[in-house]
């Protein structure tokens, strides 16, 4: 074992590696903070450029573009409503209104500290207990995929908004637009209007960025009708100044949700199929159910921003566990990931801890420096960065919609996604003038299909006795129990508000 | 009917269209393929009941609670949309940089953005940047 480290530590002190970690955490951070620029996009664009590196230096600019871009899509996220990348959603719904009452900075401060942490877990997670914690996620069945999703759904509830039921409408038109394409069991084509293109369904991406970029242009164009020049009003500019450091008392009330956010990231973040955007929501909607004012929640309150953004980091740690003992992806991006790892002659499994031990660790190494560096450089430059919220929206707004073209296109170089994202644009304004939240259809669309595939191999699987299947499975009895609890909180929340004369969220949705 | 209360009916009848739609698209799909989507539409189709009744309840016919979409708030956002889909079809047409030159110049001079040094700046700056980012650093053919 000394030896490994030894090597390790020889492996990764060298100008070739620490010049990989840099310019990977700069690049994945600018990339990151673009609208439309996914990690998963710039992990499977770089795979090129590691060819000619050796394996250390390759594989830990990859893993420092994969965590620092997470972390930068909540900058844009924060600051103008515009996740820069689908794990940065949830950041919006609390960063954006912080950002309009004049804590741009605290925001983006508080996103960095929260992904730093949440990364830096999960980092060591994946050095020390990586082996074990993979061991569970072999046990996973489709039953309890299934089970994860449905689980995950329980979330569109609270992210509803004013309106409960448009919040669920929302939701399911995001699990009709799952079904876009291709059966993936008959392979007939459903909904696509004998549209070539659709038969692999909706561009998740296009849809996203039209969803909250486009409609974010239209409001603010009809906004600047109204009068209003900036992000900012005029009369809370000066509350820009300041630190971007949360006070004491602030870091004491986020750090438990930072610890509670950072564990389910990670778990989310192994188990293959559920990527950083689904560990944000989860995350999210779990700091709200526990905290003593969900009315707070979607209103700017810090406590979201962390929960979010700690878990979507904590998710990249996590889906490199089973990549690296096992060889199953944990996410979109691990999968591409997996690809770069197998030309550079890296096989997954118990000889890269043994064999190449010394490169695994020193990739290791460079992933948990990386999430550090990311979270000095963040905070570096988040003042700066804030000052984008005080740049004229008639300035910011063409350059949304050309990154937001440039960034649709770039996915799959297809102009049908450009097309794509202007229709969802339109389709989000209206949503969101007649009180549709935006967020639970991109929810659905992404667990919808994990939740369908899943199910039709239940029932292949369990051979008619659905029943006997799911009480022989303990980890499906756990998850069942999870998602009945979910289903059932907000009825409870109601029932103890009413009793003890609260007059929270919910019954102001009424 | 109160003015709110009529915007609610008139986006249930929207998604009362859709559903019969994509119910009518379901009806040649294999029934294992076709469960999920009609559960997902018959769930659609009452969450949008729902909401018609909550509103009309909501809003009395004596509400003077005023809808959201009115020609006057949509006006420019719609003016806005149809400039962003010409910029769209350009980039298809003639290529990305050359559509998002003309698309940042006109928005630019079409929201007021001055002095004009400032609005060619800002468009050459973003034109740089873009090409350095995706053409030469990404690879991404736009040219």
């Amino acid at each position: 074992m000394r030896e490994i480290f030894l090597s390790a530590l020889m492996q990764f002190f060298t100008v070739e590696t620490i010049t990989a970690l840099l310019v990977g955490v700069f690049a994945g951070m600018v990339v990151g903070a673009l609208p439309g620029l996914s990690a998963s996009m710039a992990v499977a664009l770089l795979i090129p450029v590691t060819f000619k590196m050796g394996p250390t230096p390759g594989m830990v600019l990859l893993v420092s573009v994969y965590t620092s871009a997470i972390y930068g899509g909540s900058i844009t996220a924060c600051l103008i409503h515009t996740p820069g990348t689908p794990a940065s959603a949830a950041t919006a719904i609390d960063g954006f209104p912080m950002t309009q009452k004049g804590q741009g900075l605290k925001a983006v401060g508080m996103s960095t500290i929260a992904s730093m942490i949440g990364g830096t877990f999960s980092a060591i997670a994946l050095l020390l207990i990586s082996p074990l914690l993979a061991r569970v996620s072999l046990m996973f069945s489709s039953l309890e995929y299934f089970l994860l999703a449905c689980f995950g759904l329980t979330i569109i509830g609270s992210m509803s908004g004013e309106n409960m039921v448009k919040g669920l409408m929302s939701g399911v038109v995001g699990l009709l637009l799952g079904c876009v394409g291709l059966d993936l069991v008959t392979a007939v084509p459903r909904f696509t209007f004998g549209v070539l293109a659709l038969e692999s369904g909706i561009a998740l991406i296009a849809t996203m960025i039209g969803m909250f970029s486009i409609s974010q242009v239209l409001i603010s164009v009809e906004e600047m009708r109204a009068g209003k020049t900036t992000i900012l009003s005029d009369d809370i500019k000066g509350l820009m100044k300041g630190s971007p450091l949360p006070n004491r008392q602030e870091m004491k009330r986020v750090m438990p949700t930072i610890g509670i956010s950072s564990v389910i990231g990670l778990l989310i973040g192994i188990l293959p199929g559920a990527g950083a955007d689904i560990g944000s929501w989860v995350a999210y909607n779990n700091a709200k159910k526990r905290s003593k004012h969900p009315e707070t929640f979607g209103k700017g309150e810090i406590e979201g921003v962390a929960a979010a953004e700690s878990a979507n980091n904590a998710v990249t740690g996590g889906a490199l566990i089973p990549l690296l003992t096992l060889g199953i992806p944990g996410s979109g991006t691990t999968a591409i990931m997996l690809g770069g790892m197998m030309i550079q002659g890296l096989i997954p499994g118990h000889d890269l801890f043994v064999r190449q031990g010394g490169i695994t660790y020193a990739i290791i190494m460079g992933f948990l420096i990386a999430n550090i560096l990311m979270g000095v450089v963040g905070l570096l430059v988040a003042k700066p960065v804030t000052k984008l919220t005080v740049t004229p929206m008639a300035i910011l707004c063409p350059i949304i919609i050309g990154l937001s073209a440039i960034g649709s296109f770039a996915i799959q170089n297809s102009n049908l996604d450009v097309y794509m994202m202007v229709f969802f644009g339109l389709a989000g304004y209206i949503g969101r003038k007649l009180g549709f939240s935006t967020a639970p259809l991109v929810l659905g669309s992404i667990l919808g299909p994990m939740a369908e595939k899943n199910w039709r191999q239940v029932i292949v699987i369990c051979r008619g006795d659905l029943l006997g299947y799911f009480l022989h499975r303990p980890i499906s009895i756990v998850l069942f129990i999870m998602v009945v609890a979910a289903l059932f909180t907000p009825v409870f929340m109601r029932y103890f508000n009413k009793k003890a004369g609260g007059n929270g969220l919910l019954e102001e949705e009424e | 009917m109160s003015h709110k209360a009529r915007e609610t009916l008139f986006t249930g009848i929207f998604f009362y269209a859709l559903i019969a739609l994509l119910l009518y698209k379901t009806v040649n799909l294999p029934s294992s393929a076709a469960v999920f989507p009609r559960a997902c539409l018959v769930l659609l189709l009452l969450l949008n009941t729902i909401m018609i009744a909550q509103d009309f309840i909501k809003y009395p016919k004596s509400s003077q609670e005023k809808g959201v979409l009115t020609w006057k708030t949509v006006r420019t956002p719609l003016l806005a949309f149809v400039g962003i889909f010409v910029y769209v079809f350009l980039f298809d047409k003639i290529g990305y940089f050359p559509a998002s030159i003309i698309m940042m110049i006109g928005f630019m001079l079409a929201l007021k953005v001055k002095p004009w040094w400032k609005i060619l700046l800002i468009t050459a700056a973003y034109a740089v940047f873009i090409y350095l980012l995706f053409v030469l650093w990404l690879h991404v053919r736009i040219l």
